[in-house]
């Protein structure tokens, strides 16, 4: 992940612009992680009040869409552990069944996995992430990631029958 | 597979519209706070110095206020109105926090289910001003009066008299005027043989959403929305004076949606509600935020000055007022207003429009005085509640009168930690009384009448008040205004059903053509019309009433489309049973309503949009397919002329 880039134009990084160019990777990766799209609307908000503190520091492309990564994760890890998360239980607001062939069944397969699981895995082939930028994302170490990764990956394997994951 | 089957699956997970733009404006905003530069100390200091020789003039000015005070309420609205603007640039700045604003939310979904709403029902839509046809009546008010002319028949139900009113049929005692709905057509018949003189002016261009026309003199005025999706309204002015080849004159051209409309004289009022396309608003293009009028004189945007902006606009919207000439097709006036108006009251000195914010829960009222086709601001208010239509406004003796529904929202909120739930929501409705000056100021108001209900109908009559309010029974309350600093309510009979209109019937009566309705559940159960005893405002009774055994009618909805004549004393309107569709003619005889004809119209269609009207001895059923001629003495047909 190379954060410098001397061709960069600050405009980018103007929470306007990363607005419309990245709230869709953001409000996906928020609703992955809350499984709520109500949720994720709060969280998309928050992650750019937030991002606007510092947007001025931004260096690169790359930058910017890590640091909105990163936000989102602490964005959803503090929602996650608030009293209203943990005290209330949510409306079973599951999707459809779909049938096994159809892409919304992947997607359900993947909700189903727990939230540590499910974040690796979804900017492991979502967003395109190694395990080490992925490390440095969570802040977590690479084997952890590895580990995360491999065992969301048996899961998978058995439910979606997918033999290239 | 796997990577791409996941990636497909999260394409239809992003957040809606709606979300997007809200977050959006609030980065905005948050973004330029964030990025407020820091003032240098010699700009601090330089604003100190402002402050000062402010104070100093502010000073020297309110000694010099105290010789002028008798100005001061002239300068007033101005004051109230905040900008009189006098650029474009003023506007400019104004509109642009729309973009910004909660005011959005809503703004564009709502308008196009309005849009949808034209389609169905063409001219259903407008303020009750729209609709209808009736008779003179004792509103006996200006029109030609050749000496030529039959001078003894039935005008459009006018609220006002003196102030005409638009409608799909009109006469002058030797022609009659129709104007199809479905057909677009505009015809003109001889009354006298019924012979069809003209009706193959089409008129292509603005056929769409064709309302309602107006007749004076010579001219014929029609009312348009133009195609569907104009976002202009067109009139267009034809002369008649060869009544068998009709002559396109003028066209008259103004932004914005239809909402009412009067001709006094030779001076048509046109108001429309010119919705803003906030997210095309570029600043150079002065047309995607101020007004356009066209006609003979005028072709482009509205001067600056002519703009005003209401304190706090309740969408954003403008109320555009023109005033056409049309006999010479030339703009006399125009006034535009930031924030809409759903209900428009025309006296022949003032025009009142009301629009409701629902936020607030309150009716911004603003008054026009007009003259001879001048147009002047004068004053607005707030007042609480929602009006109903066109007769909940009134105007007597410098005094205005208001009629309204208060709605008062209670919400409860539970804190759940993130955010505030509203958990419930509860609506405490009352009615209330208003009257003001004419700077629009509170004189005196009575309040909390009938809680849980609305209001049905209003009437004013002189120092009186009549409006019924419903929910299982129907409170005819009389209120009296002769002191309007102290109204009293002098009665309140409940009936069961409810009235839609009252009419005033000669001396000491009020006819009520409304529902009949269960007085347990408030379930309806057919047309009704009745007829109070007013003649002693102190105990109003119910003298009689007919309860028809027909479900619906036209005239429930539009006063336009009743035929209340009491000089003949005839009621008629349009009604649809189960199975038919009939126009039916009531006669109020000693003290008892007796149904002295009622013919089949053909078709269940037919029963929609049908006025009656009365020329001489003749009565004239007008509908979309035919026109019948009946002698009112022996009720035999004498006449049909299919279209």
């Amino acid at each position: 992940m190379n954060l410098k880039n001397r061709d960069f134009d600050i405009l980018e990084a103007l929470p306007e612009n990363a607005f419309l160019k990245y709230s869709d990777m953001i409000y996906r990766l928020a609703f992955i992680r809350t499984k709520s799209r109500a949720d994720a609307d709060d969280i998309l908000q928050e992650v750019f009040l937030r991002y606007i503190k510092v947007y001025k520091k931004m260096q690169s492309e790359e930058h910017i869409k890590a640091m909105l990564l990163r936000i989102t994760v602490n964005c959803s890890n503090s929602f996650n552990s608030s009293w209203y998360v943990k005290k209330t239980e949510p409306l079973n607001e599951n999707i459809a069944e779909y049938d096994m062939d159809s892409d919304g069944y992947v997607l359900n397969e993947v909700l189903k996995l727990p939230l540590k699981y499910r974040t690796v895995i979804h900017l492991h082939y979502y967003c395109g992430y190694s395990v080490e930028e992925i490390a440095k994302l969570n802040n977590m170490k690479p084997q952890t990631v590895k580990t995360h990764l491999f065992r969301a990956r048996e899961i998978l394997k058995n439910t979606i029958k997918a033999d290239d994951l | 597979m796997f990577e791409k089957r996941y990636k497909n699956s999260l394409e239809n997970i992003s957040a809606d519209k709606y979300i997007r733009n809200k977050v959006l404006s609030k980065i905005e905003s948050e973004t330029e706070k964030q990025n407020k530069p820091i003032k240098p100390i010699y700009k601090t200091a330089i604003a100190f110095a402002l402050c000062f020789v402010l104070v100093f003039t502010s000073v020297a000015t309110i000694s010099g206020i105290n010789l002028i005070k008798d100005n001061f309420a002239k300068t007033r609205v101005n004051n109230e109105l905040k900008n009189q603007t006098n650029s474009y640039e003023d506007v400019y700045s104004v509109i642009k926090e729309f973009k910004k604003s909660d005011l959005l939310d809503g703004i564009f979904p709502r308008k196009e289910s309005d849009m949808e709403l034209y389609v169905i029902e063409d001219y259903a839509t407008d303020d009750g001003a729209v609709n209808a046809g009736g008779t003179k009546g004792e509103n006996t008010s200006a029109s030609t009066t050749d000496s030529e002319l039959n001078n003894d028949y039935t005008n459009t139900n006018n609220q006002v008299s003196g102030v005409e009113e638009s409608d799909i049929v009109k006469t002058d005692g030797k022609y009659i005027y129709t104007l199809s709905a479905r057909n677009k057509e505009f015809r003109i018949i001889d009354a006298k043989n019924l012979k069809l003189l003209s009706n193959d002016f089409l008129l292509n261009d603005i056929i769409g959403l064709t309302n309602e026309m107006y007749l004076y003199d010579n001219y014929v005025v029609f009312l348009s929305n133009g195609q569907f999706g104009s976002r202009m309204t067109k009139s267009v002015v034809l002369d008649i004076s060869n009544r068998e080849k009709p002559k396109r004159l003028f066209d008259l051209e103004q932004s914005g949606m239809y909402v009412s409309s009067r001709l006094i004289g030779n001076k048509l009022y046109l108001i429309t509600n010119y919705n803003l396309d906030v997210f095309n608003i570029v600043k150079n293009d002065t047309s995607t935020y101020i007004p356009t009028v066209n006609c003979e004189n005028f072709s482009g945007q509205v001067e600056g000055d002519t703009i005003n902006i209401c304190p706090k606009p309740n969408s954003a919207e403008y109320t555009v007022v023109c005033g056409y000439n049309i006999t010479n097709g030339k703009l006399t006036d125009t006034k535009s207003l930031l924030g809409s108006s759903q209900n428009v009251y025309c006296s022949t000195k003032n025009i009142i429009t009301a629009g409701y914010n629902w936020e607030e829960e309150k009716t911004t009222v603003v008054r026009y005085s007009i003259s001879d086709g001048k147009i002047d601001l004068k004053a607005n208010e707030s007042i609480d509640g929602d009006l109903l239509n066109q007769f909940s406004i009134d105007e007597n003796d410098g005094y205005f009168r208001f009629v309204t529904t208060v709605d008062k929202q209670v919400k409860s909120y539970n804190d759940f930690g993130v955010g505030k739930e509203i958990v419930s929501v509860t609506t405490n409705r009352s009615n209330s009384l208003i009257i003001l000056d004419k700077n629009l100021k509170k004189v005196g108001e009575v309040k909390d009448l009938a809680p849980e209900e609305r209001v049905y109908s209003v009437r004013f009559m002189g120092d009186y008040a009549y409006f019924v309010t419903f929910r299982q029974t129907d409170p005819l309350f009389c209120v009296e205004l002769k002191d309007p600093k102290n109204p009293k309510v002098l009665s309140a009979l409940k009936i069961p059903g409810f009235s839609n209109f009252l009419f005033p019937y000669g001396d000491g009566k009020l006819l009520g053509i409304g529902m009949d309705a269960d007085e347990i559940t408030g379930r309806t159960r057919g047309v009704k019309i009745s007829m109070f005893d007013i003649s002693n405002p102190a105990d109003v009774k119910e003298a009689s009433k007919f309860i028809t055994k027909y479900n619906y009618s036209d005239a429930t909805s539009s006063h336009k489309a009743s035929l209340v004549d009491v000089k003949r004393n005839l009621i008629g309107f349009s009604a649809i049973s189960e199975d038919s569709g009939e126009y039916v003619l009531f006669k109020y005889e000693n003290g008892n309503f007796k149904n002295v004809f009622s013919v089949n119209l053909e078709t269940m269609d037919n029963a929609y949009f049908v006025r009656g009207i009365c020329i001489g001895n003749k009565l004239y059923i007008v509908t979309e397919e035919f026109i019948a001629e009946y002698d009112l003495e022996d009720f035999k047909l004498i006449n049909k002329l299919y279209f």
